[in-house]
């Protein structure tokens, strides 16, 4: 007899960097702390099924309490066997009845791999369509404006950090850079983003992988963005994101800018895409523009990302899914993405650290996570920590 | 008139500072973070004065390049053209700067610093008479930190509240509205309700307690109701943005607050500049006991013109200028707004210290910062420190 989900809880997880984090292109300091909005679905058979709910906690409008109210109406109640189609041991879409939910709240979709995975005994791997690699390289995604925080070292200070990084067993690292956007002039942020750049990769030598992220912060001045280039083209960063918003033509220099500059480099974008794959962003996908693209892992969930592979079938055009923002969990769903995602690249790494789960089916190695064996999507709660820290903050709904 | 000053340089560069801890939510933003920061502009004249301001305000909206453009305005003009002056009293702006001077109060700072130093006057003295020798500030920096430490869960505030008051404050703010977005709304109330009166406990009766819900209680009037009968107990000195500006809604609040906590101040009124028409309703009808525009958006002679207003209307509304993210220069200019305005109530202080400035003019003892009698605004830069540690970041207008 099919099991059913009887109650779905909410509680708020606060992680923590191992450092103060700066500013990016457009947003002010990020802090020493964010949150997780965890989502536990329990089913009458024992199992339970996490997500995170921080885009819908994020979202206008919304609250804890509409949270709770949409949990309630639209998943307590849902038979475990509707959640997934499932073929072969594989999935196919999403099961009968829960389309439209998962086209409102994909983040759900993660929910169910694992409530899934764990009712069948399973791994999500499996359901996913089985492991391609189980070392997954990632990249710390640490490095904003570090220097703002230390002026008097300045660029130093992010070099500093880089190569605290690599005593860590980094071996790749995304670099925020656009100061010219917003927190400095122009010519100056240009100038600022490159020497930091450059200085890291001196702190970490070549066999180190950089990457850089403009949040945008070179929207109307390629001209500057062309001498960042060429400043860092020595540097042999590994790609460009977002140096500035999707449009054809700006992504069209930018597509000369390499040739000329960064030959072997990638351009990457697409974090910002919320209902993937939009239009502004085919049209950079049809143009063989750009040779990445990011939506969040968690917000779109796995089973938007099978969707998003399926339509990118074909292309030149990789899996890079962004994660910053995900917390603990977010390091569990990102590496398992990565097993099973031909074409990814990296894993966006926030090296947060937390008590409040277990994860034992991960390990961290040489700049890769190394996927093992589990079902589900190998989190569970650390119950000493839950009862300690979160329980008595676990706001739970069952049926009306 | 006074000897022409002209503006040649203007400096601008962040300034970072710490609280020393995670400082958490409010009932509708994410966590504020770790640290804080100043956007320190420097207004160089051709006599070598410099008068100090923080762009913060301008800059939590736009860009660099856009307060160069801003900023750029005031090369080559002189520090006494742009208000109207009575001998050495400040009495009104300039046509030609009305617009400019609202847009950018922050502006108002340096050139009080600038005409108070050419002066030898101290900056309120521009503004009046001192009414007083010392201004209470209130530590402001106590968010939702039972959500950064949920093991704590009400007494990680009261924790803090504690701590504070061992640092020598003597009135402190709790952010509340739990019920408006990051809790079930009932549960959010008894977590709101469990902070005031774990903090009350913990400092005890002779700290003023004020409160702010970022108007948490929207649309749930009947949890406000049970939140301010619930904590009459804890004589709250005032309840502010507990809903959004509205007649009806104030109307019931106040009613609860005779009821049940009639020693406790109704404020609002941070996010305008106190000009919109329900202000002066809710003044009308008596439900707005303080009015919190900001005091370095506005500037000084726009919020001294509001007084006047206010006081010209008979009404008994108070003065509690907002001040939390302008952090020390925002409160060296609210102490001096403070000391010559009579109806001025507590000087919200982000307790933020900044080493690179000398603000030990602004001595703090027994919870009372003490009111400077030197030129301008007592508030200096240590420039061998800026130039060392901060120019790095400067942007250079001239």
């Amino acid at each position: 007899m099919a099991s059913t989900i009887t109650s779905a809880s909410v509680t708020h997880i606060p992680v923590w960097f191992r450092k103060e984090v700066g500013k990016n292109a457009y947003a002010d300091n990020i802090g020493l702390c964010r949150s997780e909005w965890l989502v536990r679905l329990k089913s009458d058979s024992g199992h339970e099924g996490l997500t995170l709910a921080n885009r819908f906690m994020n979202a206008p409008g919304n609250s804890f309490g509409s949270l709770l109210e949409m949990l309630q109406d639209r998943v307590v109640g849902v038979s475990v066997d509707d959640l997934l189609s499932v073929n072969g041991g594989v999935v196919s879409g999403p099961g009968s009845g829960t389309a439209s939910l998962y086209r409102d709240h994909p983040w759900l979709s993660n929910a169910a791999f694992d409530l899934v995975g764990h009712e069948t005994n399973v791994s999500a791997i499996e359901l996913l369509g089985g492991r391609v690699r189980s070392e997954i390289p990632a990249y710390d995604t640490t490095m904003y404006f570090q220097d703002f925080l230390d002026p008097e070292k300045g660029a130093a200070k992010c070099a500093e950090e880089a190569a605290e990084a690599k005593a860590a067993g980094y071996r790749q690292m995304k670099i925020k850079t656009g100061r010219g956007g917003r927190w400095m002039l122009p010519e100056d942020g240009m100038q600022r983003d490159a020497d930091v750049v450059n200085a890291i990769r001196g702190a970490v030598g070549p066999d180190f992988d950089l990457m850089t992220d403009a949040n945008f912060g070179y929207d109307g001045r390629l001209d500057l963005l062309e001498e960042f280039f060429r400043q860092t083209s020595d540097a042999n960063v590994f790609w460009f994101e977002e140096m500035v918003n999707a449009d054809v033509d700006d992504y069209k220099q930018i597509q000369e800018f390499r040739a000329k500059y960064a030959p072997n480099a990638l351009i990457v974008c697409g974090e910002v895409d919320r209902n993937p794959i939009s239009p502004e962003f085919q049209d950079l996908i049809d143009q063989e523009l750009i040779d990445g693209y990011q939506p969040d892992i968690v917000t779109h969930g796995l089973l938007g990302w099978m969707q998003i592979e399926r339509e990118l079938a074909g292309t030149d055009v990789r899996s890079v899914p962004h994660n910053f923002g995900n917390g603990r969990y977010g390091s569990v769903l990102g590496p398992l993405f990565g097993s099973v995602s031909k074409t990814f690249i990296s894993f966006e790494d926030e090296r947060q650290h937390d008590h409040t789960y277990t994860s034992d089916g991960f390990t961290f190695k040489d700049g890769k996570h190394i996927v093992g064996d589990f079902t589900g999507i190998g989190l569970g709660i650390n119950e000493e920590a839950w009862a300690r820290d979160h329980a008595k903050h676990e706001a739970v709904v069952s049926a009306r | 008139m006074p000897d022409k000053q002209i503006i040649t340089e203007i400096r601008v560069a962040p300034i970072e500072s710490s609280f020393g801890r995670q400082v958490g939510r409010n009932s509708k933003g994410d966590l504020y973070g770790y640290n804080q920061r100043e956007w320190l502009t420097q207004i160089k004249t051709d006599s070598g004065l410099i008068g100090i301001t923080n762009a913060r305000p301008f800059m939590n909206k736009s860009s660099m390049l856009a307060l160069k453009t801003t900023l750029q305005q005031l090369i080559g003009r002189d520090i006494f053209e742009i208000h109207i002056m009575s001998g050495e009293r400040v009495t009104g702006i300039q046509p030609r700067w009305q617009q400019y001077m609202l847009d950018n109060g922050f502006v108002s700072y340096a050139l009080f610093d600038l005409m108070g130093q050419a002066l030898g006057i101290p900056a309120y003295k521009l503004l009046g008479d001192k009414v007083r020798d010392e201004v209470e500030p209130y530590d402001s920096s106590l968010y939702f930190q039972d959500m950064v430490h949920p093991t704590d869960g009400a007494g990680a505030v009261a924790t803090e509240a504690k701590q504070a008051v061992e640092k020598g404050w003597t009135a402190l703010k709790l952010k509340l509205g739990r019920p408006g977005k990051w809790f079930e709304p009932e549960a959010g109330l008894r977590r709101d309700i469990d902070v005031v009166l774990a903090t009350r406990d913990a400092v005890g009766p002779d700290i003023k307690i004020l409160v702010d819900a970022n108007n948490g209680y929207d649309g749930r009037l009947d949890l406000l109701e049970s939140f301010v009968r619930e904590v009459g107990p804890a004589k709250t000195f005032w309840m502010e943005e507990m809903i959004t500006e509205e007649l009806a809604g104030y109307r019931k609040f106040k009613d609860w607050r005779d009821k049940y906590s009639p020693e406790t101040m109704i404020v609002d009124g941070e996010t305008h500049q106190g000009r919109q028409t329900i202000y002066w309703q809710m003044m009308e009808e008596g439900l707005l006991d303080g009015i919190q525009p900001d005091m370095l958006h506005m500037g000084f002679w726009p919020y001294r013109q509001l007084v006047m207003d206010i006081e010209e209307a008979g009404y008994a509304t108070k003065i509690c200028p907002h001040n939390y993210n302008a952090a020390r220069i925002g409160l060296s200019g609210v102490v001096h707004f403070g000391a010559v305005t009579e109806r001025f109530t507590v000087a919200e202080d982000s307790t933020l210290d900044f080493d690179v400035y000398d603000y030990s003019g602004y001595k703090f003892s027994n919870g009372r910062i003490k009111v400077p009698d030197t030129p301008g605004l007592s508030l200096t830069v240590n420039q061998d420190l800026y130039a060392q540690r901060h120019s790095t970041l400067e942007t250079v207008i001239s």
